[in-house]
């Protein structure tokens, strides 16, 4: 739905610069209508249907007075009106979904909470990842990582009909918070060095982040067999503390802290 | 709040879930193979078979590669603390100087190793991490023995460090 | 010299191939043909350099999933 109304709403802004264009006479009008401001975007392209070509960098101009603030307004307008070739993903265009995560000016963040700045941008599909086509990355193994950590409440007895619900106090609740707002973008994880050179084997920082809030929450009975699950020298312990997942994340949070207190429970078992 | 927690957790609690699937596919031949194909776990979850919806097989459990190494590594760094201190402050001692000698080396090869479980993954490269395993482990206990020679033959490790300090 | 030295690679795609064929006798026998066919074609599609390892990679991932959705009994017959 946002897709159609900025389609309308660009091809809207592209009629008037037309008429002013034709009627010299309109020019005294107050001038509402700035002068077209250029940015070049480089965006990283790969056609998999052409796999002999080499992937290359393609630069498009976009005048940033007819383009909304964020880079993924960018990217939809370059759809738009430049390129329908240029393949991103792209859903709540607010940073909920995690869809369109990629490497933007070096930095691993969502595209629609990315502001444009003023000099050249450079935008890659997410680090170390196989590349489906252009902006999408491969995200199957990560997927599949997340699986493996059993990310869902699971009960020694399970509740019968009848029974009382599952409540949680306020402090026990309050331990999620900076746990449940992860939206599995896989920023941190593909920022990770250790994840680049092991990432079969380790779990990476966004799966342990949500492996470690399955492990505080009160209602859960199996902390301790999922930490167990995870002692051998991979699944965790190829963290080196090296703190890219924290300083990338575009929720704010702190899987390497995480992280960390899964280590100091896995020891204090 | 009830319906929602309901709702977070309807595969573990909810019996009649599972049961009409079997019902309603035991008519549809198409269905048939798809339920074929599907996976129960032993809480009553189904999914699909296949190697994109199976779950990634973690590394077989090992707790003295997992916590108690980590533990032991941490032991030994914060174990040198107070250690380096004791030679700084109080010069060289025999007994501080025989705990280094036995506890750098040790925390050396640590890292080392971590090194070669990183970049020399036996998985991706099982001959060289065997090599660079086993190479670490003899350079590691020749250096303990040496260290161990140094100290009771020579002038110690505290010494040592203090001369090449002052030199 | 009976045994040409092959790369690891060239093994690699020795190997898929032949897993692809064996793949094919597994169909209804009438549309065989058709697959193998199919199998060729997509061998065949894109004219790549033996020294360009990265995309034979890719190709190998490539046709590692195609197998895997094509070799499915669901699949009775192709028309390429």
């Amino acid at each position: 739905m946002s897709f159609l109304s900025v389609s309308r709403a660009t091809t809207r802004a592209a009629r008037i610069n037309v008429n002013a264009n034709t009627s010299p006479s309109l020019t005294k009008e107050p001038s509402w209508e700035k002068d077209p401001k250029y940015k070049t975007f480089s965006i990283y392209r790969w056609d998999p249907d052409k796999p002999t070509v080499k992937p290359r960098l393609q630069q498009y101009k976009v005048d940033l007075n007819t383009c909304g603030p964020m880079v993924l307004d960018a990217l939809i307008k370059i759809k738009n009106e430049q390129d329908a070739t240029l393949t991103f993903r792209r859903s709540c265009r607010e940073g909920i979904c995690g869809s369109c995560a990629m490497n933007i000016n070096g930095i691993n963040t969502l595209a629609c909470i990315c502001k444009i700045d003023q000099s050249e941008t450079k935008i890659y599909p997410l680090p170390h990842m196989y590349v489906v086509k252009d902006l999408v990355p491969d995200l199957t193994h990560f997927y599949k990582q997340y699986k493996s950590i059993e990310p869902y409440l699971k009960k020694k007895n399970p509740l019968k009909e009848g029974d009382r619900e599952n409540l949680q106090s306020i402090a026990d609740r309050k331990k999620l918070d900076g746990l449940y707002e992860c939206i599995l973008c896989a920023c941190c994880s593909t920022s990770c060095p250790s994840y680049w050179w092991n990432s079969d084997e380790y779990l990476g920082p966004a799966v342990l982040l949500q492996a470690y809030r399955w492990m505080i929450d009160s209602r859960d009975d199996y902390s301790h067999e999922r930490r167990e699950t995870l002692q051998n020298p991979f699944s965790v312990y190829r963290c080196h503390t090296i703190m890219n997942c924290t300083r990338t994340c575009p929720k704010g949070l702190n899987p390497g802290h995480a992280i960390a207190m899964i280590k100091r429970d896995m020891a204090l078992d | 709040m009830s319906f929602r927690l309901y709702n977070a957790v309807p595969r573990l609690i909810n019996p009649i879930r599972r049961t009409p699937t079997i019902r309603i596919l035991s008519f549809h031949t198409s269905r048939a193979c798809a339920f074929k194909a599907t996976k129960t776990i032993n809480d009553g979850a189904t999914f699909i078979k296949g190697s994109v919806n199976e779950a990634v097989k973690l590394p077989p459990r090992d707790k003295v590669a997992g916590s108690y190494h980590w533990d032991f590594e941490r032991l030994l760094s914060v174990a040198l603390v107070p250690l380096t201190v004791a030679s700084v402050v109080n010069g060289a001692h025999p007994i501080t100087d025989l705990c280094l000698g036995v506890i750098l080396p040790i925390h050396c090869h640590i890292g080392f190793d971590a090194i070669i479980t990183d970049y020399l993954p036996f998985r991706r490269n099982p001959i060289v991490n065997k090599v660079a395993t086993w190479g670490l482990r003899g350079a590691t206990l020749i250096v303990l023995y040496g260290c161990y020679e140094f100290n009771t033959n020579d002038v110690g490790l505290t010494e040592v460090v203090k001369r090449v300090w002052n030199a | 010299m009976s045994q040409i030295r092959r790369s690891g690679l060239q093994n690699e795609v020795i190997k898929f191939y032949r897993k692809c064929c064996r793949a094919v006798l597994k169909k209804p026998i009438e549309t065989q043909n058709r697959f193998q066919q199919f199998v060729r074609s997509q061998f065949r599609q894109h004219d790549i350099s033996p020294r360009d390892h990265s995309v034979i990679e890719y190709m190998l991932r490539r046709g590692q999933k195609q197998l895997e959705a094509y070799e499915s009994d669901s699949v009775k017959d192709i028309n390429s």
